[in-house]
């Protein structure tokens, strides 16, 4: 080796000593910087670290019948999560969770990718998880790494779907609802009302989620509270005392789907209190709240028959000969007729223009007045009466009557239905695109008119009450955990614009319909009571007419009034009167098994 | 003996690996796994095993490794082909061989350092000239080529800090280094437009003072353009998760569920950890595991946090120590052979040191290089062990002179 040579090696291994021990100076200086310089900021964020503050959720509120019997209730459940950090073979965790789970491991994987939000958050596998599995997981832990599960509330309902379409169900709060004004407050992973009762009395069913502080391993795994930081105890959500007779909804709901499907609406005429409200089909609002599987929410949602769909305050029917007592009324009222007043015998049929309309009866009812011809529901009586109203009174009065508005009964979702009249007809069809006989349909509840049985039910007690209409309602009382109770008065919306005169008539003839031998609903008897009522049928285009029937009773002293749809049931006097009898009775007390025993949450 | 036995270079790794025991002890006396409990004693195991290794080493003549350093080179070579042969579709650093596995690449660096010093020992080096640096490039290219698509770019990094410690310790001229290393500048500086004009300017200046012939100017200007070029056309070619990591591994704050998670836990446990620490088993961060990987890639967050500053600076130190032992016996040997063989073997030592401690406190991006002598993980203690074997052997040949 040259001296020059020798040289620049003794310069290269100086630069090479100098880098090296620079180095080290730099990671001791930045040593120095980190432990003592900034210890303080640190050691904060290690003790936060370990220190995870876990939310008590609050349970929702107890929902009750009017006597008292719990309907709905929350209870304490396990919740399965994932730590991804912690699984070492995904493969091997899900090939081994699936039995266990009873779902296919693409499931669990989807659920897994789903709710990735880096590998060290929990992903919520399930909701709800049998005790016998979560004691099974915890024995095998060895085989289940990165499996934990954290108790959380549950909401249960009745069994046997009974009142599922006045609850609703709840569910985990999606992206799109966090960003409403409504739901401030709120975080991903909270439950809320989704439907029904649930969803309308959200914030007091909620009540306020507490907060404990943990002292937690990285991976999630609970060492205990944290001693110096007290926790929060949450506030139980408040209860609901409903209006509903649990006897009468379950009859009701029983009675309907021994028929098919339909709605049942029953409420009491003296201040709207919603005694039963039925819907069939309906749906299991327990695997709802739970974790309902894609398989599970397609066969609900895809369901022909629309589970979900609640027919008592969205199903929009035409009324049928149930609104002709508010074409009579019409007549009455604004001085068309006297009750004595008799148009052209019906022979079955009468010609409109160059139309010719069918009556019920083949065979005609020849000359009736008013009353019967109520009683016998005459078509032919009503398409002249009707023509003799015009378009202009017999809108003038189902607008008065509250037809075509929402109750305004607390639930979400109710349609108002459609009550046309002249200005309706003007806007459709343009001035002189109608011709007057319309009317001639609208007069016997057919054609554009479309009601929903809670208005049925509403305005009938509104008859039967003397002409007040009520708001109807769910909710009677408001319990807060504190027992600071809010009772909710009868609101009343309005009169009915009929004279006291002429609803007595009408009375009179609703109450012939049950009562007299040729009258069209003699099932909807009910012994030592008077019964008032009228069938209908509601043309339906896409199958089997549906049938109604509403009434109330006792017809000298209302209580309660009852509308009944059933879908495809043909003509009302058959199938829909002995539904109501069958509520009338339960709630009356008298028939065959008038008293049932109530467990609806066990 | 006792005289020869070079103590200096010998008691820094042993009370390096001794703190490592005990750091590993609490980095998993808390742990999940039960099966994690035992990895201190199977370290015990480990150090047992590379002390033998190093005296083993350290009693074979150095002539041996001279006369073999070839066949080294070509049994790892063979190893690592193998190793990517019979992985199939997943990437496997391993050999199993019944109840042991072991990672070639350890031992890969050995084979290189050796095969290198004997390519570089017995040769006349021209300053002017940089054929034999590319035969250099070639040595250390192929197996930091077959470990880089194991993959394991921390491992085939090491390599290239092994190939630029030894090119220095040529004697190379420094400004002649800094050229052979600016096509990688010209990559980074080829981000944007600006930087790379700066960057050909100072290009310009740096083959000016080199007194290169006209031949090699225009060879590194053509070569830093090439090099240039290929970053945006690479950077256009990637797929967006592909960039994305590329930035993360730059700057793991831009994943701070995932890399980023890692930096800042182990930031969090070595500024926690203050003057004193907080004392033995008693680090909340390791204690909860919040620090990942705690006890290979991650115990020196694990050493800060228990026993702070005082203990950082005492690993630091013993490092230390042992840097300037090593860094001597390389000036100091006997011949040229030796020299680059210690000074290969020191390179590897210094990088992994520095990257590891650098990357605990943010310094350095998350490459998955454990710290020597600390870390668990067999193959990397025989290494380091087999490597001070060599250091001793080198250090006892100069002093029986």
């Amino acid at each position: 080796m040259t001296d020059a040579a020798v040289d620049r090696r003794k310069y290269n291994y100086r630069f090479i000593m100098l880098t090296v021990f620079g180095a080290l100076a730099v990671i001791a200086v930045r040593l120095f910087a980190m432990q003592v310089i900034s210890t303080d900021f640190y050691k904060k964020a290690s003790e936060m670290n370990g220190i995870r503050m876990v939310p008590i959720l609050a349970p929702r509120g107890l929902i009750t019948d009017r006597n008292g019997a719990i309907l709905v209730k929350s209870r304490p459940s396990y919740s399965m999560f994932i730590l991804p950090y912690e699984v070492e073979n995904l493969d091997t965790v899900v090939s081994r969770l699936s039995p266990v789970m009873g779902q296919p491991p693409e499931d669990i994987k989807e659920k897994i990718k789903l709710g990735w939000q880096g590998k060290f958050q929990p992903i919520r596998l399930k909701r709800d998880v049998e005790f016998g599995t979560v004691a099974y997981i915890e024995e095998h832990n060895l085989d289940f790494p990165g499996i934990t599960f954290q108790v959380e509330s549950t909401r249960q309902y009745p069994a046997d779907n009974m009142g599922s379409h006045i609850w609703g169900y709840v569910g985990e709060i999606t992206e799109q609802e966090l960003t409403r004004p409504k739901y401030a407050g709120y975080v991903i992973g909270d439950i809320i009302g989704k439907e029904g009762i649930e969803k309308q009395y959200e914030e007091q069913l909620r009540g306020q989620n507490g907060f404990k502080y943990l002292e937690v391993t990285a991976a999630g795994r609970i060492l205990g509270e944290f001693p110096e930081r007290p926790r929060l105890n949450p506030i139980r959500g408040s209860a609901l005392n409903l209006e509903i007779d649990w006897g009468v909804q379950k009859i009701a709901e029983d009675e309907l789907r021994a028929r098919g499907s339909g709605a049942v609406v029953a409420i009491d005429v003296r201040d709207g209190g919603i005694r039963a409200l039925a819907s069939v089909p309906d749906f299991d609002a327990n695997a709802f709240s739970g974790v309902i599987t894609p398989d599970e929410w397609k066969a609900v949602s895809l369901d022909p028959l629309h589970p979900l769909f609640n027919r008592a305050i969205k199903g929009t029917f035409p009324p049928g000969s149930t609104m002709k007592i508010f074409t009579a009324a019409a007549g009455l009222e604004y001085g068309h007729i006297s009750p004595l007043t008799r148009f052209d015998s019906c022979a079955g049929a009468k010609r409109f223009g160059n139309r010719v309309f069918k009556c019920w009866r083949k065979e005609g009812h020849g000359s009736l007045g008013l009353v019967d011809a109520i009683i016998q529901s005459c078509d032919v009586y009503f398409y002249q009466l009707g023509v003799r109203d015009g378009v202009g009174d017999w809108g003038r009065m189902s607008k008065g009557c509250y037809f075509g508005q929402k109750t305004g009964i607390d639930l979400p979702g109710e349609l108002p239905g459609l009550a046309p009249d002249q200005a309706y007809f003007n806007k459709r069809y343009g001035d002189a695109g109608w011709t007057k006989f319309l009317v001639v349909n609208l007069a016997i509840g057919q054609g554009e008119i479309l009601v929903t049985p809670l208005q049925m039910a509403a305005i009938y007690a509104a008859i039967a009450n003397g002409g007040d209409m009520y708001q109807p309602r769910l909710v009677t009382r408001i319990i807060t955990p504190d027992n600071d109770t809010t009772e909710f008065a009868a609101e009343k919306v309005g009169r009915l614009p009929i004279s006291a005169q002429n609803l007595a008539i009408l009375k009179e003839a609703l109450k012939g319909v049950v009562s007299a031998p040729s009258g069209t609903a003699h099932q909807a008897a009910v012994k030592g009571y008077s019964v008032a009522g009228k069938t209908g049928t509601a043309q339906n285009p896409h199958g089997e007419d549906h049938a109604w029937f509403i009434c109330y009773a006792p017809a000298e002293n209302p209580e309660i009034a009852v509308a009944v749809l059933v879908e495809n049931a043909g003509h009302g006097g058959s199938v829909a009167a002995p539904v109501a009898r069958r509520v009338l009775e339960q709630y009356f007390g008298v028939g065959t098994d008038s008293t049932i025993a109530y467990n609806p949450v066990n | 003996m006792s005289r020869t036995f070079n103590l200096g270079i010998f008691i820094p790794p042993l009370v390096l690996s001794l703190i490592g025991i005990i750091l590993i002890y609490s980095a998993t006396y808390y742990s999940a796994a039960p099966s994690e409990h035992g990895l201190y004693s199977r370290q015990i195991m480990w150090l047992l095993v590379g002390l033998a290794l190093c005296l083993a080493i350290y009693y074979v003549p150095l002539r041996v490794h001279e006369v073999l350093s070839f066949a080294y080179y070509g049994v790892i070579l063979i190893l690592l082909g193998l190793l990517l042969v019979t992985s199939g579709e997943t990437a496997e650093r391993w050999f199993r061989l019944g109840p042991f596995s072991f990672q070639p690449s350890e031992f890969a660096k050995l084979a290189v350092a050796i095969a290198l010093a004997r390519y570089l020992a017995f040769r006349k080096l021209d300053y002017e000239r940089f054929s034999w640096v590319f035969v250099m490039l070639i040595i250390i290219g192929i197996p930091a080529g077959l470990v880089l698509v194991q993959p394991d770019l921390g491992s085939s990094l090491v390599f290239f800090a092994l190939f630029f410690g030894v090119l220095i310790w040529t004697g190379m001229p420094l400004n002649r280094i800094l050229l052979m290393i600016t096509p990688l500048i010209s990559m980074l500086a080829a981000i944007h437009w600006f930087s790379w004009g700066i960057f050909f300017l100072l290009l310009l200046v740096l083959i000016l003072i080199s007194r290169l012939t006209v031949v090699q100017g225009f060879f590194f200007f053509i070569l830093n353009l090439g090099f240039g070029m290929i970053t945006p056309l690479l950077w256009n070619k990637l797929h967006g998760y592909q960039k994305m990591r590329i930035i993360i591994f730059l700057d793991p704050g831009q994943d701070p569920r995932g890399a980023g998670y890692q930096i800042i836990q182990s930031k969090i446990a070595i500024g926690a950890g203050g003057i004193f620490g907080q004392g033995f088993l008693k680090g909340s961060q390791t204690k909860l595991n919040f620090l990942p990987e705690q006890h290979t890639d991650f115990i020196f967050s694990a050493l800060s946090e228990q026993f702070g500053l005082i203990g950082g600076i005492i690993v630091v130190g013993l490092f230390g120590w042992l840097f300037y032992k090593g860094f001597s016996t390389a000036y100091r040997a006997r011949n040229a052979f030796y020299s680059y063989i210690a000074c290969g073997l020191m390179s590897v030592l210094v990088f992994q040191v520095l990257l590891n401690i650098g990357m605990t406190m943010g310094l350095m991006p998350v490459t998955g290089l454990p710290l020597p002598f600390l870390s668990y993980g067999g193959s990397s203690l025989l290494f380091f062990w087999a490597a001070i074997g060599f250091l001793m052997a080198i250090n006892r040949d100069w002093q029986e002179y």
